[in-house]
């Protein structure tokens, strides 16, 4: 179940952030994307996902003795976000059930602003 | 800011840097910023610049090429035989800034190493992207036609003639909200959602509503009715899922709860005129997930310039769409970025679009933006026509025809337009 100290692909925002606030008692909050458990099978199924996660944060918190302030899955997507200390996330990218992470707060925007607007 | 140099070597084969050069800036006048092959540039600057590279993708030569040539980037006509048209100045790798110090341009992996390893290089870091800055236009206009030339430019009144309208088919829109009273949109929302920044839907669900002016635009060119006869969108008897995900600084769980919940509904197509700057491999795997739900991902390429774009918009799964004008020329502020991969390596897939177009502005009335963002509800709202017309056919049949339809106009670059613009009469022969 673990890895072993081998990081899922990480996005550079979350690592920054992660490495910003390890020393603080701030959260971090991240984007996980699953990894389906077999190489036939290409997406999780909405309960497949459901079920991983649930699981995958159990085990954590019983490993950790931490938990997460707050979590929500995606289950069309096969993905979750959480809120955690940055023990808590690194912990989880150790995980051989997650495929890749970002940060959730991103700088700059994701609005593509018009380059002229005027009324008709 | 390594790593992002990094991951755009390693996406791209290239990356902007900036260049901190140790040698004294000069006290002098403020000199002229320019080329290196301006006079005031020393011999450590011109020995620094061999390490650059001119590339398709460097902002600075598009930019530079444009603004010489007082025309938007344009390439020389690819017909066989046909003279170049080129009279602008070849573009230049780098530009030096002597009262900074710096010299701005794009390097391969070769190039950044050896400037990271010059002693005379204080830094090597990465450059933000360029955008281009368009002049404020204010100009009033009138919703004076029947049909918005952008509907004419891809023959959509053909098929809306054989009966066509998009009904039947949904089509997930994830924007800035969308004003549901507006006379344009009564009818055309099925479904309508407010995300948070922990991507969990709003509850209880508010009405329609627009936190700007963005989503109510992209949604009345996807489904807009027709307004006193006049018409705005192309399948004017689709419906939306709509939902807020976006407004100003984001958070990408909001998006995926949009995504999340945009599936749940089954729309059959999504189109997001929105993405992250650069490119990020992390959302890849949905926008996978999304084609194998027979889902069809609509998405902007971005208003950054050429040798940009933003994700998922460039992933190969992802159908994206940048601007032209009213003439077939690709708009100056379209993105266009072409990727080290044998999958798709060339964004946009097409252009559409996206200057000059007239929609819905919340409140009831109508106004002209620009944008990739105007282009993308253009070929969701012809996908559903498509959709309508042949409901047996996959997403990816539909694309497979949309693509097949495109026509390249002459003179106009296929690294900014790939494709071309697509023809709705000739999509659905294809079909």
């Amino acid at each position: 179940m673990n890895r072993g100290k081998i990081k899922a692909k990480t996005d550079p925002e979350l690592q920054r952030q992660l490495e910003q606030t390890a020393s603080g008692s701030h959260e971090v909050q991240a984007v996980f994307v699953l990894q389906p458990p077999g190489s036939s099978q290409k997406f999780l199924t909405s309960d497949q996902t459901l079920t991983m996660v649930e699981n995958l944060l159990h085990r954590l918190q019983q490993e950790t003795g931490e938990s997460p302030r707050d979590y929500n899955v995606f289950k069309n997507l096969g993905s979750f976000v959480v809120a955690a200390s940055p023990t808590f996330i690194n912990k989880l990218l150790e995980q051989d059930e997650i495929a890749s992470a970002m940060a959730n707060r991103q700088p700059g925007s994701a609005l593509i602003p018009p380059r002229n607007k005027r009324p008709v | 800011m390594t790593a992002l140099i990094t991951q755009e070597l390693d996406t791209k084969g290239v990356a902007q840097v900036i260049v901190i050069v140790k040698e004294p800036v000069s006290t002098d006048a403020a000199a002229p910023s320019g080329t290196v092959a301006a006079a005031n540039a020393g011999p450590i600057v011109r020995s620094l610049v061999q390490h650059y590279v001119s590339s398709e993708m460097s902002q600075i030569s598009a930019l530079a090429t444009a603004a010489a040539a007082g025309r938007p980037v344009r390439a020389a006509a690819r017909a066989e035989g046909a003279p170049r048209r080129d009279t602008a100045p070849v573009p230049q790798p780098a530009r030096y800034y002597p009262n900074l110090g710096v010299i701005l341009g794009t390097v391969n992996r070769e190039g950044y190493a050896a400037l990271s390893q010059d002693p005379r290089v204080a830094a090597v870091t990465g450059s933000p992207p360029l955008s281009l800055i368009r002049p404020t236009r204010i100009r009033t206009a009138r919703l004076t036609r029947k049909i918005t030339w952008g509907i004419q430019a891809m023959r959509v009144p053909a098929l809306w003639r054989e009966g066509l309208s998009g009904t039947g088919i949904l089509v997930g829109h994830l924007d800035t909200g969308v004003d549901g009273q507006h006379p344009a949109l009564v009818g055309a929302i099925d479904s309508f959602a407010e995300f948070d920044d922990f991507g969990r839907e709003v509850s209880p669900a508010p009405a329609p509503f627009d936190t700007d002016e963005h989503g109510t635009h992209t949604a009345a060119t996807i489904a807009g009715r027709p307004v006193s006869n006049r018409h705005v969108g192309v399948a004017p008897g689709a419906k939306l899922a709509s939902a807020i995900v976006i407004e100003g600084g984001d958070a990408v769980a909001r998006v995926l709860g949009g995504m999340d919940w945009a599936v749940g509904h089954n729309v059959r197509i999504l189109s997001m005129s929105l993405g992250f700057r650069g490119f990020w491999e992390d959302f890849i795997p949905l926008t996978q997930l999304l084609r194998a739900r027979n889902i069809l991902p609509v998405f902007a390429v971005g208003n950054e310039g050429p040798g940009t774009s933003r994700s998922p918009g460039n992933y190969p799964e992802a159908l994206s769409v940048g601007a032209h004008d009213s003439q077939g020329e690709v708009a100056d502020f379209s993105s266009s970025q072409r990727f080290i991969r044998t999958n798709d390596a060339l964004v946009p897939d097409l252009i559409a679009p996206g200057v000059d177009v007239i929609s819905a502005k919340p409140g009831g009335k109508f106004q002209m933006m620009d944008g990739s963002s105007m282009a993308t509800p253009h070929i969701a709202g012809l996908a559903a026509l498509l959709m309508q017309a042949r409901p047996g056919k996959t997403a990816d049949e539909v694309e497979a025809a949309i693509f097949g339809s495109c026509k390249l106009i002459p003179n106009v670059s296929p690294d900014r337009a790939h494709r071309g613009t697509p023809d709705a009469v000739q999509a659905l022969t294809l079909l």
